[in-house]
């Protein structure tokens, strides 16, 4: 049965957004036959639940730093209202700063610029194995 | 055959003299391929698992304490963790715990003299896959690292470094490219003002994705940029941005012609 998710890239620079989303659809392609991804964006973060509600977003991949805010802030709010949801960040510096106060807040992932396919592959495995928890 | 770890004199002993036990056993070394971070923040043990390891063929990345440990399992694809439990910044069980919660699903092994059953068990309830008890036998270690690495006869080779992405998207690249024009504009500028919140986040930019674009120096100018802006040293920092904008020229230059 083929599964489609639905994915929200929040960052402020473009080409950082496409390079993920083109490395995600590689992974989707090359591993995972029967898996479709729609893809979103959001550069600011800001009005951040409703964006994920109205999309129906599955999996959030957020910079941490974005113009006005900070990813950080924008993880706990998506906290507020969805408890569950799989919220990986994404840095330029993997700072111990940001990486515990991403842990405290409920990240379920973390990666870092520059972007390594197999870490991004295991932020896809890993969505999927909540999945398929969720189910059973 | 089995090194001790706290006895520095005797470990450099059996590093340097090949005994004719370690001749015997040379056939039982596994020929692997595949990446291996070690955590340690112990000298004599860094340079031995490094030692050991490497005979095999595969590669190995040392972290020298939990923290560091981190960040490199956060930023490269690793195929196998061995981590020293007592470290200093953050001891391996810690990081064992970060680790699961952000996701890694890399198998990670404690390097411990605490062996006890209870500790044992405590590992694995956190997280760790197994535990190499110091003394570390080579046969243990070895068995391990066969059964995470690849085999050398397979031809699938895994390394960290391989997996970079490394962007050939022409459209991709030509918003890199008009990206790094306008930061270059903003650089110069910021220099003449001494804005140094502002140099902050652009070359935040830079370091983070110059590397995916085939442009490792730019990510370590901008690094090594960054580390002095935000240690406040201004005169150096200011040194290095400008070399940072000069490279970033250099590299619009190549890409206009």
């Amino acid at each position: 049965m083929s599964i489609t998710i639905n994915i929200l890239l929040v960052d402020d620079v473009e080409y950082s957004r496409e390079l993920l989303r083109g490395a995600l659809l590689t992974c989707v392609h090359d591993h995972k036959k029967d898996l479709e991804a729609n893809f979103f964006h959001s550069s600011t973060g800001e009005d951040i639940t409703d964006t994920i509600k109205y999309n129906d977003i599955d999996l959030v991949y957020l910079d941490i730093e974005l113009p006005h805010t900070s990813g950080l802030k924008v993880l706990k709010e998506i906290r507020e209202t969805y408890p569950n949801l799989m919220v990986v960040m994404v840095s330029g510096e993997s700072s111990i700063g940001n990486v515990t106060t991403s842990i405290r807040d409920g990240a379920n992932g973390f990666i870092v610029k520059p972007f390594n396919s197999g870490r991004i592959l295991e932020t896809v495995e890993n969505y999927l194995k909540r999945l398929s928890k969720q189910k059973s | 055959m089995t090194w001790n770890t706290s006895n520095n004199s005797k470990a450099s002993e059996l590093e340097n003299k090949p005994n004719p036990d370690s001749v015997a056993k040379a056939q039982s070394i596994p020929s692997l391929s595949g990446d291996v971070l070690l955590v340690e923040d112990n000298k004599v043990n860094q340079h031995l698992f490094t030692f050991n390891i490497e005979k095999t063929g595969a590669k190995v990345d040392l972290a020298e304490n939990g923290q560091e440990g981190l960040q490199k399992a956060l930023s490269n694809h690793y195929d196998l963790i061995l981590m020293d439990i007592e470290m200093p910044l953050m001891d391996g069980k810690e990081v064992m715990s970060s680790l699961v919660q952000l996701g890694i699903n890399t198998p990670v092994y404690a390097l411990t003299a605490n062996n006890m059953p209870s500790d044992i068990a405590e590992y694995s309830v956190i997280g760790f896959r197994g535990t190499l008890s110091k003394p570390v036998e080579l046969t243990i270690l070895y068995q391990i690292l066969g059964q995470h690495l690849t085999n050398c006869n397979d031809k699938v080779h895994n390394t960290a470094q391989r997996d970079k992405i490394l962007v050939q998207d022409p459209k991709i690249r030509a918003m890199f490219y008009t990206d790094l024009a306008k930061q270059h504009s903003e650089i110069t500028e910021y220099i003449q003002e001494l804005n140094y919140s502002e140099l902050i986040k652009v070359i935040h930019v830079i370091n983070g994705l110059a590397g995916n674009f085939g442009y490792d120096e730019l990510t370590d100018l901008a690094a090594e940029s960054l580390r002095f802006l935000r240690n406040k040293q201004y005169q150096q920092a200011i040194q290095h941005c400008s070399s940072l904008n000069q490279k970033v020229a250099e590299v619009l230059n190549e890409y206009n012609d």
